[in-house]
């Protein structure tokens, strides 16, 4: 009996000290992924303006070399209950076609033919990316984020309107964030979490899952190419290298991964940021990456959770990574950072002829010109 | 300890290391209407053993009108302990016949300290020693400023006087630093049991700004000297340990900062070791008119390959370019080319 009793006592104790261990990693672990020891100080590349404060969201970015044109998802709050119009527009990036200083930077609507498609009315876009073809087509594909008819919708571009083409939905499509083209109606895109959105959203990510997925479209099957990722966000391919970058919203990092002949993806390396990216960007030629990133987590968690209050900012970052020696080193710069009372919550980036274009999640769309692009 | 945080390097414009005080800029001293500069060099902290001290302590002059990228370095004569001459924080006064008079705050490699003042003679290039002040209140000192000709405000960033000392001293959050005024004849404590890293007064000699360093906090505080008081304002959380400050024309004030605190650890432990190196930030800070809010611009960030561990910053020529010093390691000249008021 006392040999029982003994025994009971050291099990209720060893039980509860692992216990104890586990619950303070884990609170570790949080506090951690939180970021409350960080902040943002301001800074810019050179001058910056507004291009549109019109939408509640510009929080997704493409660029298309053939035609000079940034093209923009409008109004992504509307999946968080914000009033606003959606749709997608174009900034056309050439400075030297002639247009004033004043038309150099409109932003210009793009009217959609849906073609009949019966879900028109619940288009909330988010991650954009384009195929050019050889015969000068530009084909767009959209994330389309509303909670009840999570897609991706292919658009053809026809100089100021877009022709809807066609849709992939799926009941496992919970919270998809972005899109990578790899070749006509060939794409990679990402599902960020099992829950879409609210706080069954936020405690997915405090516990850490990693339920996140990448997955890929040939043009007439979905497969999965990447299970259990961290919360992937943004992603960019870089077309010469075969390298497909996917960034992880809770690991705060970015993943290099190969992409094989028949499109699997093998991981290359894992750059750890120590910032949450977003978007993400390639320069097709130097293959330099370009990451908006929520450097602070816990404002980003505050600004998410409380869309309809203006004075909730999230900080907003941009780092540029130039890769070296083919992937086996890096160099980070941070062009720009602003503690969200200029751009909150970036989201989108695209960079081209010394310009910087950032989108954010519920707000401004910025423009900036760097003053020394090279040591930027 | 910063263990989840790291610096992305930008810069304002082109950037040249300034040749000349290869072991420190530790404090740069800015003599507006002359357009010069002091540079201290070779600072001894905390010191584990003198001979560890493999450097000397020397006085640079910077040239702000020129780019020359080099500074001189100034003889200073009849110190009563040339081989212990160790110079830490700089602060000066203009005396009635315009003699630049330096106040200089001195270990030894034995970690004595001492406030030494030199006068400076501008036709030879030299600073005679004027004068070697010790007190008891002196316990750590740190950061200088000069009210008077002969009376002063220093700061003391701790109380411990050797490395495990300090490391007992952080943890435990009991600090023994403050602030101390020198009126000429004798010490009184302005602030006790804390940390004061940097410290500067306003360009009207009314507000005084001292960095709570360990706490990653600038204390703004009111000052008045016919009455030696001080009054506390706010304290602004930088969430960056800021070390020392200049106060410029349009009253921003400028601080090298260490935005992360366990690299510069790192490379004190061992300052000759070029593989260790901490990173820089410089940050420039605009309080509102009742000094209880800050915005803060970060001028240049660097992992410490360019500026390492930054400790001060200031800038001249209009605003068109900062000098950067350094704990241990050369300073850097930059050329600024961005706006910073972009509210």
């Amino acid at each position: 009996m006392g040999a029982q009793n003994s025994f009971l006592h050291f099990m209720h104790r060893f039980v509860f000290w692992v216990l104890f261990a586990m619950v303070s990693c884990f609170v570790l672990r949080v506090l951690i992924v939180l970021d409350l020891n960080k902040r943002i100080y301001n800074h810019t590349p050179g001058p910056c303006r507004v291009l549109t404060e019109k939408f509640k969201g510009t929080s997704g970015l493409a660029y298309v070399e053939s035609q000079k044109r940034v093209y923009v998802t409008l109004g992504y709050g509307k999946a968080h209950n914000l009033t606003t119009n959606t749709g997608i527009a174009f900034y056309n990036t050439n400075r030297t076609d002639g247009r004033s200083q004043q038309e150099i930077y409109d932003l210009i609507e793009m009217q959609i033919n849906w073609n009949g498609y019966e879900y028109q009315n619940m288009f909330i876009p988010t991650g954009i990316d384009s195929y050019s073809s050889s015969n000068g087509r530009v084909l767009l594909y959209v994330v389309n984020a509303h909670p009840d008819h999570q897609c991706i919708h292919f658009f053809q571009v026809d100089n100021q309107k877009l022709n809807y083409r066609k849709s992939i939905c799926d009941s496992s499509f919970t919270s998809l964030q972005d899109v990578a083209v790899v070749g006509p109606d060939r794409i990679f895109f990402t599902n960020m979490a099992a829950f879409g959105r609210g706080w069954a959203q936020v405690i997915e990510f405090a516990l850490q899952t990693g339920q996140g997925v990448v997955y890929y479209y040939d043009g007439t099957k979905l497969a999965i190419a990447a299970p259990s990722v961290n919360a992937p966000t943004g992603l960019g391919y870089d077309s010469k290298r075969k390298i497909l970058y996917v960034g992880s919203l809770i690991r705060e990092s970015l993943f290099a991964y190969k992409v094989e002949k028949d499109m699997s993806l093998e991981v290359m390396y894992e750059m750890m940021l120590l910032t949450s990216p977003i978007g993400l960007f390639v320069e097709s030629k130097s293959g330099d990456l370009w990451i908006a990133a929520h450097p602070v987590l816990h404002e980003t968690a505050w600004h998410y959770t409380h869309v309809d209050r203006n004075k909730v900012h999230s900080s907003s970052q941009i780092l540029r990574i130039r890769i070296q020696e083919e992937g086996k080193s890096w160099v980070t710069t941070e062009p720009y950072a602003n503690d969200g009372a200029t751009i909150s919550a970036s989201s989108a980036i695209v960079y081209t002829d010394e310009q910087m274009i950032i989108g954010s999640t519920f707000g401004r769309l910025l423009h900036c010109d760097l003053t020394h692009a090279h040591i930027t | 300890m910063d263990i989840n945080k790291r610096v992305y390097n930008h810069r304002p414009g082109e950037c040249r290391k300034v040749e000349g005080p290869e072991q420190g800029s530790e404090d740069f001293e800015v003599i507006d209407d002359r357009k010069i500069a002091f540079i201290s060099s070779g600072v001894v902290y905390l010191p584990k053993e003198p001979s560890d001290v493999t450097w000397k302590g020397e006085i640079y002059l910077y040239d702000l009108t020129k780019r020359s990228y080099k500074a001189e370095l100034i003889p200073v004569l009849n110190l009563d302990d040339e081989e212990g001459f160790f110079p830490h924080g700089l602060s000066h006064w203009i005396l009635n016949d315009g003699t630049i008079r330096l106040f200089v705050v001195v270990h030894s490699k034995t970690f004595q300290h001492s406030i030494v003042i030199l006068d400076y003679d501008e036709k030879k290039k030299q600073l005679n020693h004027v004068k070697t002040i010790k007190d008891d209140k002196f316990i750590r000192p740190n950061d200088i400023i000069a009210t008077g000709e002969n009376s002063f405000l220093v700061s003391n960033d701790g109380g411990a006087q050797t490395e495990l000392g300090n490391i007992w001293e952080i943890f435990s959050g009991f600090y023994k630093g403050g602030v101390v005024y020198f009126d000429g004849k004798k010490s009184t404590y302005l602030l006790e049991n804390n940390v004061a890293n940097g410290i500067i007064l306003s360009r009207n000699m009314k507000t005084l700004f001292v960095s709570h360093i360990n706490q990653e906090t600038i204390g703004v505080y009111s000052w008045d000297q016919t009455n030696v008081a001080i009054n506390k304002i706010s304290e602004i959380e930088t969430l960056t340990g800021c070390d020392n400050f200049y106060i410029d024309h349009g009253n921003h004030l400028w601080t090298g900062c260490h935005p992360v605190m366990k690299d510069v650890v790192a490379h004190f432990g061992n300052r000759s070791d070029a593989s260790l190196y901490g990173p820089s930030q410089v940050l420039r800070i605009t309080f509102s008119n009742d000094f209880k809010k800050a915005e803060m611009v970060e001028v240049l960030a660097d992992d410490g390959r360019l500026v390492c561990a930054s400790t001060i910053a200031f800038p001249f020529d209009d605003g068109k370019q900062i000098l950067v010093g350094t704990v241990g390691r050369h300073p850097v000249h930059c050329d600024v080319n961005l706006k910073f008021d972009f509210y």
